[in-house]
């Protein structure tokens, strides 16, 4: 209890009808500057989302900024082509000098642009997809690429790790309106009411359509000042995000790349694979696809209601494989089924309405600087290999302004 | 001096709001930031 002698003198200084008059003119003034200022491009020279500007430093991208940033990087007299995907497609491995989008973009010409948005951990549809989607609004000729393990698609339509994104776009009106997508969300939200993070998640996004706090502090972050100390910023976290240059190391030594000691844990990821074996043997014992398994069933049902059904030919999905450095080291029997499931995988995905290619075994293992993850070597042969895919796709789809493109 | 009072209790109030603007920003952050391993 305070004594009537404080309260006087508390009553003295502050003019409670001044002081909530500043309250809510700062707060709304506040509101307002996230509105406006999300409706500008803030990410200069953006070649990908480097550590700097990812979560994994407390720096959460809005719906739209991301959106402003496709605006701004891909103009709509181009065909535009927007990389999602993980780790693998943002170029884990590859300085910016040696990213292998720049390979792309220099491989597809002038008449395409290239704007890469993987990010590490991503699903297939998550980050890079929910920026598609609210791209496609405003721009008909884009292609979507992203990646996925042989045999297996992720249930989640808005990802797991940064879904953020999807919540902030679907709470701001930014996505596109697909019944299918919204039927199987609804499910799976319906399935999350244990998880209070993701309540909180959700409520947050609302409230950001509403408030924009997100999009102004997000902004302050990547222009002005750093407010939110991070263990991997110990040094440098109040500085802005628009100074901090990507740090991504390129690949060590051939010798270096594949330590032993990551041996068993590089064999368990390879082996993981097999765990999704819709495959069987035919009469000469070797690996063909399975037809009655329900392995392909389920990954049908979870990649199409990721994607509107007139995006899905727009969108390219790589198979990724494992370095053989690890792949070799299976028994034959099962290297043979881990690049039946690869070649299956990217058949049934074409069947389902997508465009699909398949690493296979086709890159050798000193393209890899690890057990997934390219070398610039391999982030070269990647780009030669989507960049050929693109262009058919594009003139399948109507997209050259000639109608024939530059098909290979 | 009312006048003063008025002022420095609208800039109080000013600086408030922000703080509460902030504050919703920093409650949505995770406790643990993403950490990516690549080996």
């Amino acid at each position: 209890m305070r004594s009537p002698g404080e309260r006087r003198r508390r009553r003295r200084f502050l003019r409670p009808n001044a002081f909530f008059l500043g309250i809510a003119c700062s707060f709304l003034t506040c509101c307002v500057a996230g509105r406006v200022v999300s409706r500008h491009n803030i990410f200069q020279d953006f070649e990908r989302l480097h550590i700097y500007l990812n979560p994994s430093t407390y720096f959460y991208p809005t719906a739209s900024q991301v959106l402003e940033l496709g605006r701004a990087k891909l103009p709509s007299d181009k065909i535009a082509v927007v990389i999602g995907g993980n780790s693998v497609l943002y170029g884990v491995g590859q300085t910016p000098d040696e990213l292998w989008t720049r390979k792309l973009q220099a491989r597809l010409g002038d008449e395409y642009r290239v704007l890469n948005l993987g990010l590490w951990g991503a699903y297939p549809a998550e980050f890079g997809g929910t920026a598609a989607d609210m791209l496609r609004a405003d721009h008909p000729r884009l292609i979507f690429v992203t990646d996925v393990r042989p045999g297996c698609y992720p249930a989640e339509i808005d990802g797991v790790l940064h879904r953020f994104l999807f919540w902030d776009a679907y709470y701001k009106g930014l996505l596109q309106h697909d019944a299918e997508r919204e039927t199987v969300l609804a499910r799976q939200v319906a399935a999350r009411h244990d998880q209070p993070a993701f309540s909180e998640l959700r409520d947050g996004a609302r409230l950001n359509s509403l408030l924009w706090f997100n999009d102004l502090w997000t902004d302050v972050a990547y222009n002005h000042c750093g407010t939110v100390w991070n263990s991997g910023m110990i040094e440098n976290w109040y500085v802005r995000r628009r100074k901090l240059r990507d740090t991504e190391r390129t690949a060590p030594p051939p010798g270096q790349r594949y330590p032993p000691e990551f041996l068993d844990k590089g064999m368990e990821i390879a082996r993981g694979c097999l765990f999704y074996n819709g495959c069987r043997k035919d009469e000469k014992g070797h690996w063909v696809d399975d037809a009655d398994s329900p392995v392909w069933t389920r990954l049908l049902d979870n990649a199409r209601p990721a994607f509107a059904e007139a995006d899905r030919r727009a969108t390219l999905i790589v198979v990724h494989a494992e370095s053989p450095h690890y792949v070799n080291r299976l028994s034959a029997d099962d290297r043979e089924l881990y690049y039946a499931l690869s070649r299956t995988t990217t058949r049934r995905l074409e069947e389902g309405g997508f465009a699909a290619v398949e690493m296979g075994d086709k890159f050798p293992e000193e393209e890899f600087r690890d057990h997934c993850h390219l070398a610039e070597s391999g982030g070269a042969r990647l780009a030669e290999m989507v960049a050929g895919r693109i262009q058919r796709m594009a003139v399948d789809l109507g997209m050259t302004h000639d109608g024939a493109g530059e098909k290979r | 001096m009312k006048n003063v009072r008025r002022v420095l209790s609208f800039l109080l109030g000013c600086l408030i709001g922000v703080l509460f603007h902030y504050a919703l920003y920093r409650i949505g952050l995770p406790l643990e930031p993403f950490i990516y391993m690549a080996f």
